[in-house]
């Protein structure tokens, strides 16, 4: 029997007035990874694949898992300010950002805030801009395995799919979700997970290598919403994966690694 | 001893699939206009009227009204209006509301302004009672359900100003603000 040991650490850090729970594992340049807002899903075939080359980053966010909340963060806006106190308080210059679904929103405020913040940028399936056509699923409005399930475009096939979402889940995950969809409600509920002002300030991210994926069969923000970020990122290139719903980093896990190994390697 | 009347004033249509006639969706919040029968729906609001005032010739103390949203287990989803039709028809009986969902009022002067006209027409007979409301309130009135408490508090303490000091105030809140 062969046992492999864990790659990951995880702590509490002080910093930026509040106690941040960070994840971090792997060797190589700094990859700071946002979560969903699901929370951070614990360490995956993506998290491993991508670790090879870089140091994965995780922090989860503050009003997330053990992450302490900070009263006045009440819009994505005051937490992706937060955010670029916290790595510059964490000594994290300029680096690589992969940000997932509300973690791509997060991502895309901060670097229209702070474009030289980040070396290169990846958004994967992010709400924050007003579907052109179609609507964002209303997770507030479904319980946290409905949500889950309807994030995959097929979740029996998904093969870490009794990580994600067991058929039992425990008290403690049960919890994990549900202080989870507090903090987005907190976050995201009016307008719902979008900001109108958002595709205007991307304007001021030009020359900041982005990459914008997506599931096709995407049913929690729709495709549109990436063509949108695409026209709003100047340079910006669009990947969308075929049969591939809300998570491409875990439904189409290697596709999704090679491109974004080939984004920041610059190949 | 102080007794009143209440009724949640349900839509009660055995044609509606209310009791499952029909088999289509009677759940909160997805409940559609479709299956709403509009002359039942006038019956109903009258009768329900019609049986405060009987309640207060009955010689009750109260008539208390309450409030939910897109629900068929209760059509006060304006009770202020309810409210507004006692304060003229009845005479004697206070008029009890309990209670008008705090925070789901973007605009809680706008309240203070409708309770201030019941009970000026009811001649004081208002007695105003305040809730947080349900799950389904929130939802209904997209009013953020993490700030509930926050903006309960809020307002209770901006309409009690409102109705006990001498004004015009500013008010500058988390929630609301109002004022020059």
């Amino acid at each position: 029997m062969t046992t492999r040991s864990q790659t990951w650490t995880e702590e509490i850090l002080e910093v930026a007035g509040t106690r941040l729970q960070m994840v971090k594992g792997g060797k190589g340049e700094p990859l700071l990874i946002l979560h969903d807002e699901m929370g951070h899903p614990g360490w995956l075939q993506y998290h491993e694949a991508l670790a090879q080359h870089h140091t994965l980053y995780i922090p989860s966010h503050p009003g997330f898992a053990q992450s302490e909340r900070l009263d006045w963060i009440m819009t994505m806006r005051d937490l992706a300010g937060w955010y670029l106190q916290a790595l510059e308080g964490l000594g994290l210059g300029p680096l690589n950002v992969v940000g997932l679904s509300l973690g791509g929103w997060l991502a895309a405020e901060m670097a229209a805030m702070c474009p030289h913040q980040f070396k290169r940028l990846v958004l994967v399936g992010a709400p924050g801009i007003r579907p052109p056509s179609g609507e964002i699923f209303d997770m507030f409005l479904s319980v946290a395995t409905e949500y889950i399930t309807n994030s995959f475009l097929d979740p029996a096939n998904v093969p870490e799919i009794q990580q994600l979402l067991p058929d039992e889940p425990t008290p403690e995950q049960v919890e994990t979700w549900e202080v989870a969809r507090e903090e987005s409600c907190r976050l995201m509920w009016k307008p719902y997970m979008y900001d109108p002002a958002l595709p205007p300030l991307l304007g001021r991210i030009r020359d900041l290598p982005t990459l914008i994926v997506w599931g096709r069969e995407d049913a929690i923000v729709p495709l549109s919403v990436a063509e949108a970020y695409r026209q709003s990122i100047s340079g910006s290139r669009l990947a969308v994966l075929d049969n591939c719903g809300h998570h491409p980093e875990v439904e189409k896990s290697q596709e999704f690694v090679r491109l974004v190994q080939e984004h920041l390697t610059g190949s | 001893m102080f007794i009143g009347h209440f009724t949640d004033r349900p839509y009660q249509d055995p044609n509606s699939g209310y009791f499952g006639a029909t088999g289509r969706s009677i759940t909160d919040l997805k409940l559609s206009n479709e299956i709403y029968d509009s002359q039942l729906g006038s019956d109903l609001y009258n009768r329900y009227t019609d049986e405060k005032i009987y309640a207060e010739e009955m010689g009750f103390d109260g008539l208390m009204l309450n409030e939910h949203h897109s629900t068929p287990f209760c059509m006060g989803g304006a009770m202020n209006i309810e409210a507004g039709i006692l304060a003229r028809v009845t005479k004697k009986a206070k008029i009890v509301l309990l209670g008008n969902v705090l925070p789901i009022w973007d605009d809680p002067l706008w309240l203070v302004e409708q309770l201030a006209i019941i009970d000026m027409i009811s001649r004081g007979r208002l007695v105003s009672g305040w809730v947080r409301g349900t799950g389904r309130e929130s939802v209904a009135h997209n009013s953020p359900p993490p700030y509930n408490w926050e903006r309960f508090q809020e307002a209770h303490e901006f309409i009690v100003k409102a109705w006990t000091t001498t004004g015009p105030f500013r008010w500058k809140g988390n929630t609301f603000n109002t004022g020059t």
